[in-house]
């Protein structure tokens, strides 16, 4: 036998490095975010009403400055709120939940910058086609079928297009 | 130095007895019949031993409160949370109300996967929180130190004046814990719960027949408050070795 060297802790532990590590972090975005308050306190910051005003009046004026760095990047922003907010996930539970018996969805393609999804779909009938359409309308309120191409009627492949509203 | 002012006592803890050893010297010592009992009884008792001063508590904890369970080979080819999760199920099932139990594991020998469980319930260290908080509460500031078990270092001062022995027992206020092995290393161990301190004999020669082999220069160790605080001194906290051991399984 030997000597045992037993013991328990109190459940209170010293924080390791990595507790240090995200105490550093945490404590260095307060700091940003009570640097980002002062700026914003002294006036730094513009409120959105009077951006929306400025805009409008450079807008009004026939010879004012015309700012095309800005637009474009107005333009940009817009875009990408766009693709950010395409309901990916929304139009994906939709497909997966209408089951139409004959009906079977053989493609996806969907594009976030157009806003439109392309469902490729093999229909027996065009009477199953189009209750396949109004029930996938009817989950997804949003989204207006813009065309369908295809041979829907003959009972062949089609592809419908959603436009997101 | 900041921490110059705080002193640290240690505190014998176990469901029958509670006892508190100040500087070398034991200065309370009460009887209980509860866990609950004893948890109740320390705030005061800490709070008078102290008079105001503030301390580090080190507690003692009995072999009922912190026992031990030998555990043979645990599957090796599994990873060490699973290995741990089938240690903490036998753990469970041999101590009942252990299965959140903080666990400290030792190989029996040298990277052997056999090895010694240490167990403390959570309830245990729960309740020593809340007595620090109740101490508080009094207006003596203490924290809670370090959490051993009292049958460890009745081992290790038995193995410092016999190092030879093969087998040691220890009787505490509510337990009987023995250890038995040779040359560095542990055969078996276990703790066994005791209602009536006149089954320590019983339980010892028990554990003696179980061994494969009969043990070398088998010591006891027992804890009798019966003998006064100075003799419950030297049983509770080893402070010197304890006097005249008697020999186990006689």
């Amino acid at each position: 036998m030997r000597p045992l060297s037993i013991e328990f802790d109190v459940g209170i532990r010293v924080m390791g490095p990595l507790g240090w590590l995200i105490c550093g972090l945490a404590g260095a975005n307060i700091l940003l975010a009570i640097a980002g308050i002062s700026l914003w306190a002294r006036g730094d910051h513009k409120p959105a009403s009077a951006d929306v005003a400025q805009q409008a009046a450079v807008s009004a004026a026939p010879d004012g400055p015309f700012d095309a760095a800005a637009m474009q990047q107005r333009e940009d922003e817009a875009r990408l709120r766009k693709v950010a907010g395409f309901p990916w996930d929304s139009a994906l539970t939709s497909l997966e939940k209408v089951q139409m018996p004959g009906v079977k969805v053989l493609s996806l393609e969907g594009s976030a910058i157009e806003g439109s999804i392309n469902v490729e779909v093999e229909a027996p009938s065009q009477q199953s086609a189009l209750a396949y359409i109004v029930q996938l309308q009817a989950l997804q309120p949003g989204w207006r079928m813009v065309q369908i191409r295809g041979e829907v009627a003959g009972g062949a492949r089609a592809t419908i297009v959603f436009h997101h509203k | 130095m900041l921490w110059a002012g705080r002193s640290s006592i240690d505190v014998y803890l176990g469901t029958r007895h509670v006892a508190i050893s100040d500087q070398g010297a034991v200065v309370a010592s009460q009887e209980v019949r509860t866990m609950d009992a004893s948890i109740e009884a320390l705030p005061s008792l800490v709070a008078e031993s102290l008079r105001g001063r503030s301390a580090t508590l080190n507690f003692w904890l009995s072999g009922k409160l912190c026992p031990v369970l030998s555990i043979g080979q645990v599957g090796s080819e599994l990873s060490e949370p699973d290995r741990m999760q089938v240690v903490r199920a036998m753990v469970a099932k041999r101590h009942p109300g252990m299965s959140d139990a903080d666990i400290h594991v030792v190989a029996r020998a040298p990277g052997d996967a056999a090895m010694l469980a240490i167990s403390l319930a959570q309830s245990t260290k729960g309740a020593l929180r809340s007595m620090q908080q109740a101490v508080c509460v009094r207006g003596t500031k203490v924290c809670l130190g370090k959490i051993r078990p009292w049958w460890v270092l009745a081992l290790n001062e038995t193995l410092s004046s016999t190092p030879t022995s093969g087998f040691v027992s220890v009787r505490d206020c509510d337990s009987l814990t023995w250890v038995a092995g040779t040359d560095g290393c542990f055969s078996a161990a276990a703790s066994i719960e005791l209602d009536d301190p006149s089954g320590t004999q019983g339980a010892v020669k028990r554990a003696l027949l179980s061994l494969p082999q009969s043990p070398a220069r088998p010591r006891a160790v027992e804890f009798d408050p019966s003998r006064g605080r100075a003799g419950a001194l030297v049983a509770l906290f080893g402070c010197s070795v304890p006097d005249a051991p008697r020999e186990a399984g006689q």
